[in-house]
């Protein structure tokens, strides 16, 4: 069994829940917290992926990431960068497909603070930008917490979006194609030994991120 | 001065009631306003505030203009050196109570000390989910007070404290206002507490304020 797949399904879930956490929290504030009605369809449009099929959004992806065209020949003849079949394309493509998971309990836990905390903050003299920071942040680290599991988790196990988006190459075969390649080989020992691992990590990944959730709640 | 002259109005499924709120609160003052619930109190502290806006009319405070439709000036609630105390829960439950006086503290003195002058200390590293309803509100008030707000609004402050401790809170009232020379207004259902505390009462009533200064003599 090689440990390569696993190395690249965590590096994968890693750098994508980070850049999601980074990019969700404005996103979410500006959801959350907006009058402007264009908030709705922003938010229609970053939970698109939660209801779309995988091979959907990774057909999309493979077409506009495609060197032979669009967005993807530009990007490969002006900084020589190829997005399709790619390490690079398959973090934008787990960052757009685990978007909703990290995004929504944001939004949620931004949704469940009184208004008073984002007011009393605003008269006691407080920037909006300070009071995100230090009151409204702080106040909901438990759903930051949930967004980075789920998307973490979600990334892990992701499929659809990967195949279509990295093929067949080793340097994009993460876990779950890696379980795929094996039962298509007939090779059900080594598929069995990564999709059990697979099972036991995430599990494990899960029930030490809600301990450590449970703790920020009670704490 | 605080010279207050704006008009509102609540868009409301079952009514639409025009509000006309005209007031001028002096240096070192209170103010009470009393009425029914629903009159609109608690909107008219969000309007001076900068929590909500105007549909016109004109909000100041000495020579600074805080609203004023005809100029297109409308201040943020942060460039307005207030501080409003809200009925419902306000303390941050990420923070101690400590931590949560130091957050907005614009006073020379510490949390520390102010939860000593108000015999609050063992409540300095309790988080605000741990208080009862009248800690909290005794709490927030020592916030909004440590702001050092040139004007204090208060809606329904002390609702939860018992008699015997107001005292001290009237009191910390008085001697700050005229220290700070802080403006004050203050809601309450509670007439006999507007009558120990405020210079002038308004009631507010069919959407406008009435000068009622029988009950003060």
């Amino acid at each position: 069994m090689e440990l390569y797949p696993y190395w690249l399904s965590l590096k994968l879930a890693f750098i994508t829940s980070a850049i999601l956490l980074v990019i969700s929290i404005p996103l979410a504030y500006y959801i959350a917290y907006s009058k402007h009605k264009a908030k709705f369809i922003l938010e229609a449009i970053c939970t698109l992926p939660l209801v779309l099929p995988p091979t959907v959004l990774g057909y999309y992806l493979l077409i506009t990431f495609s060197p032979n065209q669009g967005l993807g020949a530009w990007l490969k003849n002006t900084f020589n960068w190829q997005l399709a079949f790619s390490f690079s394309g398959l973090v934008i493509g787990s960052i757009i497909y685990s978007l909703p998971f990290m995004l929504q309990p944001i939004i949620h836990g931004f949704n469940q603070l009184p208004k008073t905390y984002q007011e009393a903050s605003y008269t006691l003299g407080k920037s909006k930008l300070h009071t995100l920071l230090n009151v409204l942040i702080p106040c909901t680290k438990p759903a930051i917490i949930t967004g980075c599991i789920l998307s973490f988790a979600h990334t892990l196990g992701e499929f659809g979006v990967v195949l279509m988006l990295g093929g067949h190459l080793k340097s994009t075969r993460v876990v779950s194609i890696a379980i795929y390649d094996e039962v298509q080989m007939m090779n059900y020992s080594q598929a069995n030994q990564y999709a059990l691992s697979l099972l036991i990590f995430s599990l494990i990944t899960l029930m030490a991120a809600n301990l450590l959730k449970s703790r920020y709640v009670t704490g | 001065m605080l010279q207050v002259n704006i008009n509102y109005h609540i868009p409301n499924r079952y009514e639409k009631l025009d509000y006309h709120f005209e007031l001028n609160v002096a240096a070192a003052s209170t103010t009470g306003i009393y009425g029914v619930s629903g009159a609109g109190k608690s909107t008219l502290l969000r309007l001076i505030s900068g929590l909500e806006k105007p549909l016109s009319g004109n909000i100041s405070f000495d020579e600074k203009i805080w609203f004023s439709s005809e100029k297109s000036i409308d201040l943020e609630p942060q460039n307005r050196n207030l501080s409003l105390m809200f009925p419902e829960k306000q303390l941050f439950t990420n923070m101690s109570v400590s931590q949560n006086i130091d957050y907005a503290n614009h006073s020379d003195k510490n949390a520390q000390h102010w939860l000593t002058q108000f015999k609050l200390t063992h409540l300095a590293q309790r988080k605000p989910q741990h208080l009862s309803q009248g800690e909290h509100q005794r709490v927030a008030f020592i916030r909004a007070l440590a702001r050092r707000p040139q004007l204090l609004l208060l809606d329904e402050p002390f609702s939860a404290i018992n008699e015997e401790l107001k005292a001290d809170y009237y009191q910390a009232i008085e001697s700050y206002k005229k220290e700070w020379d802080m403006r004050v207004i203050m809601i309450s259902h509670n007439r006999d507490e507007l009558n120990k505390i405020s210079q002038q009462q308004y009631h507010l009533t069919n959407g406008k304020l009435i000068c009622d200064n029988k009950s003060l003599g």
